[in-house]
Parts: C-alpha cells; structure tokens; sequence
C-alpha cells in the first residue's frame, strides 16, 4: 500500500481520465471518430455487481491492493487515509452506484406542466451540464423523487434513503417555486437539492472550511438569526463530515453543494462564498462517480440484463 | 383536550391574534423561532422534520430544520417570532401575537 500523495493524486487523475473517455463514447479514446473495423465500445462487456455480503469484503481487497480503490471515500492527499471497512458499506448505502440509472420525478400538489418540466430540467443540470450518467424523468405515477412545493424550506433525503421514505411522502422539498422564482434560484436551490439526492453532503461540512468558523461567533448568529440553540448549530454549520462521506474532491466554497456562510461567523472575517451552481469540480467528481460507462449497454435495451445479479453458494465465496 | 395547532406560515395568512388554550401546541412549518414576549408560552423545539422510513428507521433530509414547536402554559398574552425562508441567504421573521385562555 503506498501513501505518497502524489502517486494518489496521479491515479485519481487517471481514473478520470479513463472515465471521461468512455463517457464520450463516439470517440476513440486518442481522440480519432469511429469507423468501420473500429472496435464497438456498445458491444457485450459490462461489469456484473458482486452479492451484497461480499461488498465489504472486495472493498479491503481491493483497498490492500491500491488505497486509491477505497470506493468513494474521501481521499486525503496531506496524510495516510484510515480506511474501516463498515464505513464503507455504510457509505454504500447512499450511493446509487456506477450503473447508469434514470430517477422517476412526480409532484405532491397540482404543478403546471410548464412548471414541472422546467424543475426537471435542473436536476437533470447533473446529467446535461456535469455529465454524469443518472438522470431525471416525470412521470404520472409516483416518482422515486417525490417532490413538495409546500412549507418546510428546501430540503432532500440523501442518495438512496429517498427509496426508504414512504410513498405519500415527499423525498424533495422546493418551498414556493413558482414559474416566476428567478432562473438563478433554480440554479442555485434545486441542483444543489438534487445533489442531495445523488448522495452528495453539504460541502460546507469539510473540515477545511468548517475550520474557518468561529464557533462563538456562529452561536450568537444564527441564535440571534434563527433561534437554533448549540447543539443545532454544530450539526448544521460545525460539525464536520466523517470517514463515511462520498466527497472524493478537495473541499470547494464555490461547490453548488456548499452554503453561502456569512463573514459575520469566521474568524477572517470572509464569508464562506457558497455555490452559485455546479462548478468544474462538481462536474468531474459527478462524472467520475456516475460514469456514462454503461449507457450505450442500457441504450441497447439491456437494462434489465445490466442490472441483474449472478450468484452463487456462499459455500463458493474465495478468501481474498 | 389540547390539541396539536399545524400552522404553515408561508401559505396562510396568520390572524391578528391567534388563540389558544393551556396545553395546547403549536407546530409552525419554520426553520427557526423563539419566544419574544411574555411567559404563557413556551419553545418546546426546533426540529428536524423527519419520517420513520419503511426500512424502520429514522432518516433526515439534509436541509435547515422544519418544525419549530411552542406550547401554551399559562393564560396569558405571548408573542412569537417565527423564521422561514432560507436560513443561509433570505430567512424571514414572522412576528405572532398569541393569547393564551
Ligand atoms: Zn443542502
């Protein structure tokens, strides 16, 4: 196992790399256009998941064999990752995985339909902007991503917890979007709230800018501002992200995952800038976890075969 | 009986004078809160509004808190402020006279 940041920092790049050439699948990857005798990058290969119980156990293997394996967990380039193993799986729990995947979307309350696609149009900036290879798509019926209009400020359930809330239920909440909001709270709210449900933490929570906050200061604001006692304030601005984010980036202040915090609260005296909309490095880190890899399988009308699971024995398992 | 009072301040318009009984609670769909004026009522919280999931636990969606609770005590005036909106760029402050009996 090596911890030379630099050689970790080689690979994720190369992992990018690989990546974005498959998620432009009507090039070569040295760039040349497809032709006849051209390899099909559509044809047969696709990568089948393991059963759940042996997740955790690939996850160390494969952590022994490279650290830069380490399944989404955040990379830490300054010093030697610790790695445990049940973060992992809990951090499996949130993540749709690599598998391209499109998210029904329906409304609690009566949305005009001009209205409802335009809010689908901004989750799916994850997709059309960053390129990742999950989208969005309404339905009539009720959606994975159930969404409100109504009280209750914006919010959304995590990655994968939004199969757990129950159906009458909203996963998504956009208080008072109306066809007149400004485009730049669109840009600004929704994607931010559908990186939620990508699986995406506040970036605010990194531990590098939570550093930046005064905690003294931040309890006389938002007591002052909004009532919220201590302990409120630790989990909504101080406390920061643990071993089990999916956060693979370098922390960002300008991430659309990462709140405008006010000057007023830091020890500087600079404000915490906040995301306008997705960056450049909301998009990589987007791609790179959600690669479009397996589009043009599912385009082929195999959905069904790429997500099926081969099985066997436990009794088979190979000791790794 | 007392009763649990559900109030969405952001869609309907709050009276003049909003009262209640002793032991009575009231639940506003608000991000933040607290008591301005007066003892006969008193915050309870301010909580994340969370669902128990169909895999049998508690889950929270990532966002500012969703329900500020208050309960009435004693007869008597009170006055409540109430935060909506979005806490980290426009909150804003509600300002409810309540009359306790
Ligand atoms: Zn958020």
């Amino acid at each position: 196992m090596t911890s030379n940041p630099s050689q970790l920092q080689d690979a994720l790049l190369e992992i990018s790399r690989i990546t974005a050439r498959f998620t432009h699948s009507d090039e070569h990857p040295d760039g040349a256009q497809s032709g006849d005798g051209a390899v099909d990058v559509n044809a047969g290969c696709r990568i089948m998941p393991l059963p759940d119980r042996l997740w955790e156990k690939a996850a160390k293997a494969a952590m022994r064999i490279n650290p830069v394996n380490a399944p989404l967990q955040e990379l830490r380039f300054g010093d030697t990752p610790v790695l445990e193993p049940m973060r992992l799986t809990l951090f499996v729990s949130k993540y749709w995985g690599p598998q391209p995947k499109q998210l029904s979307v329906s409304f609690m309350e009566s949305t005009p339909s001009d209205l409802r696609s335009r809010i689908v149009s901004h989750l799916n900036a994850w997709t059309n902007t960053a390129g990742a290879g999950i989208s969005f798509a309404e339905t009539a019926g009720t959606g994975d991503v159930r969404i409100s209009r109504g009280s209750g400020g914006y919010y959304s359930y995590l990655g994968t917890d939004i199969k757990f809330i129950p159906s009458n239920r909203q996963t998504m909440n956009l208080q008072g979007f109306t066809m007149s909001t400004p485009e730049s709270e669109y840009k600004r709210v929704i994607r931010h709230e559908a990186g939620h449900t990508l699986g995406f933490p506040h970036e605010h929570m990194r531990k590098a800018l939570v550093d930046r906050i005064d905690p003294a200061k931040a309890y006389t604001y938002f007591l002052r501002t909004q009532g919220w006692d201590q302990e409120m304030v630790d989990q909504q601005v101080l406390a920061p992200l643990g071993g089990n984010s999916i956060i693979g980036t370098e922390p960002d202040q300008d991430s659309i995952m990462c709140y405008q915090l006010p000057g007023e609260i830091t020890f500087d005296g600079q404000p915490i800038r906040g995301g306008l909309d997705i960056n450049a490095t909301d998009s990589a880190f987007a791609a790179l976890i959600y690669p479009k890899v397996l589009r043009s399988t599912m385009d082929n009308g195999q959905a069904n075969a790429a997500s099926s699971r081969i099985d066997w024995d436990p009794s088979e398992d190979v000791n790794v | 009986m007392s009763r649990l009072i559900s109030i969405q301040p952001s869609q309907q318009d709050l009276p003049a004078e909003l009262v209640v009984a002793v032991g009575d609670v009231l639940q506003f769909a608000a991000t933040g809160g607290h008591l301005r004026t007066g003892t006969a009522i008193e915050l309870i919280g301010i909580l994340n509004d969370s669902v128990l999931g169909t895999n049998g636990q508690v889950l929270s969606p990532l966002g500012a808190p969703g329900a500020v609770l208050f309960r009435a005590v004693e007869p008597g005036p009170a006055v409540l402020d109430v935060v909506t909106g979005d806490p980290w760029q426009s909150p804003v402050t509600l300002t409810v006279n309540v009359r306790v009996e």
